[in-house]
């Protein structure tokens, strides 16, 4: 018997049943877990409709086509993250309007911590390139530094970056990246464990260092902007819409501008940016075994990232006037706020009258335009 | 490309890595010294308009060390809760006149006041009084 339409069942295969059991898997996590629910689920919902056959959801709009061929997944990933990268920049406008940089500008300790936590990035870029070499992988040059930007723990600079320099590896590295900073409970205790001492972890640290004024509020978002935008031009993209987001924030005179972009325009972006990069994982792009290697990289790069701000978190300890706790270090690791908040709950397991949820939010954000400057000078070198 | 030939020499990405650190090393101590001046410009700014050129995080730091501003404190509160409680009797009862309430402020007792020994033993008691009960009832079971 022949039907009037070919079903998507008759197109379904294996590898399209395992990820449709993985969207199935995030919006579990999601929903029960709780782990980055405003990413995974929508994640998971892309995956779930990338891997549906013959819907044509995927289909970019190129070159001549009747109207209505173009998939809407084709066509936001096409507009939104391969062909002009907008999406992830406007992520970070919103970002930027939902960070205080308060923490940070009342102790600029946490700037140090938040570059130290880059070494991730250094760490996982040379990771790739030797697996390249012990022939284990055929990493290229563009796709190490794709898959570095991982160890920056920040989602939308990771999309960023892949997306011009290997978008083939969009779909997994972003994954990769938001997975991780759900796990960031999971992977950065043990670490810290292991690279602090009790004593150190007890040590006490006054709940607020100093009032800043509004003054630097306000030109802290100017002053980065311009700085990042004269030295990095290509870092300028993420860094000037997160400053501009924190103006919005900051200036106290478009009130209705910086609740926009705190609440409906971060969370429009993020629905259209989630499910475009669910839709960049069908089953033929992750069934491969550089998807466990990517995986396994972005792993290294979270935990290389952690002990890189731990262990100039001690250096600092050791030479500050005043009591500096040395977890604040894994703080740096830019996954806001998870990161404060593993780094938080270590201190006050250790001292139960240890508050550094605010002292940790200072290093966290430093750590989030650290890695968007790393990423930036990558795409200067690699792009050329 | 072809396979197993590759795209990058260990000199092109020592120097990526070391670039993209070095370059927010340098970003960052930038940012952290333009912002020390900015601060300094915020706190003249603001004495301008106090009248008092000290920075405003050392004079709360200088308040808050002084007795004399805990003493003030307590007393302001005090204050305080004899006014409302005042509003509050004078509005269930208008013909209430002024004169009758007291409240006092009790200081908690200071640690020095009596020998430390003592009180950390009692401290030690308070906190491992549940670890003791157990221990007492378990011993006790046992003798029955």
């Amino acid at each position: 018997m022949e039907l009037p339409y070919q079903p998507g069942l008759f197109g379904l295969t294996w590898g399209h049943m395992v990820l449709i059991l993985v969207g199935l898997g995030f919006i579990y996590l999601a929903i029960k877990k709780n782990w980055e629910p405003y990413e995974l689920l929508p994640i998971g919902v892309g995956i779930i409709l990338a891997n549906l056959p013959f819907t044509g959801l995927l289909v970019e709009p190129v070159g001549d086509m009747a109207p209505g061929e173009a998939g809407l997944l084709g066509i936001l990933r096409y507009f939104g993250i391969f062909q002009y990268a907008i999406l992830p920049q406007l992520v970070f406008l919103g970002l930027g309007a939902m960070t205080d940089f308060g923490p940070l500008l009342a102790d600029r300790k946490g700037f140090f911590l938040g570059v130290a936590a880059q070494f991730g990035i250094v760490a996982a870029f040379f990771g790739a390139l030797l697996l390249g070499l012990w022939g284990v992988a055929d990493f290229e040059l563009k796709e190490a530094a794709s898959i570095a930007i991982i160890g920056g723990a920040d989602g939308p600079t990771t999309i960023y970056i892949t997306a011009l320099l290997a978008p083939h590896l969009l779909g997994i590295t972003a994954v990769s990246a938001y997975s991780y900073m759900a796990m960031v409970a999971i992977i950065q205790p043990p670490i810290i464990k292991t690279l602090t001492t009790q004593k150190e972890r007890e040590i006490y640290m006054k709940p607020q260092r100093r009032e800043v004024s509004q003054f630097e509020k306000i030109m802290f978002p100017v002053l980065l902007l311009v700085v990042v935008g004269l030295l990095v031009p290509r870092a300028a993209p993420l860094v000037g819409m997160f400053a501009f987001g924190n103006l919005l924030r900051e200036s106290k005179v478009v009130d209705r501008l910086s609740r926009t972009a705190q609440s409906a325009f971060i969370d429009i972006i993020t629905i259209l940016l989630m499910l475009s990069i669910g839709a960049s994982l069908p089953a033929e792009v992750v069934l491969q075994s550089r998807t466990l290697l990517v995986l396994a990289l972005g792993l290294v790069a979270f935990s290389f990232a952690t002990v890189g701000g731990l262990l100039v978190g001690k250096l600092i300890s050791r030479i500050s006037r005043e009591p500096f706790n040395p977890v604040l270090g894994a703080a740096g690791v830019s996954a806001v706020p998870m990161a404060s908040r593993v780094v938080h709950h270590e201190g006050l397991n250790a001292n139960p009258n240890n508050y550094l949820l605010m002292h940790a939010m200072g290093p966290n954000v430093a750590g989030v335009i650290s890695s968007a400057i790393v990423a930036g000078v990558f795409l200067e070198m690699v792009l050329g | 490309m072809p396979a197993g030939v590759l795209d990058w020499t260990w000199a092109q990405a020592l120097e990526i890595a070391f670039s993209g650190m070095l370059t927010a090393i340098i970003i960052m101590i930038f940012m952290v010294v333009m912002l020390r001046v900015l601060q300094v410009l915020a706190y003249r700014n603001q004495g301008k308009k106090t009248g008092n050129m000290e920075p405003k995080s050392i004079l709360l730091q200088k308040s808050s060390n002084s007795s004399n501003k805990e003493e003030n404190t307590g007393k302001q509160v005090v204050a305080v809760i004899t006014a409302a409680v005042y509003n509050y009797i004078k509005e269930q009862d208008p013909s209430y006149k002024a004169g009758r309430i007291t409240v006092t402020r009790h200081e908690p007792v200071v640690a020095a006041s009596t020998s430390s020994w003592r009180m950390a033993g009692k401290k030690e008691l308070l906190e491992s009084r549940s670890k003791l009960e157990k221990y007492r009832r378990k011993k006790y079971y046992e003798k029955v």
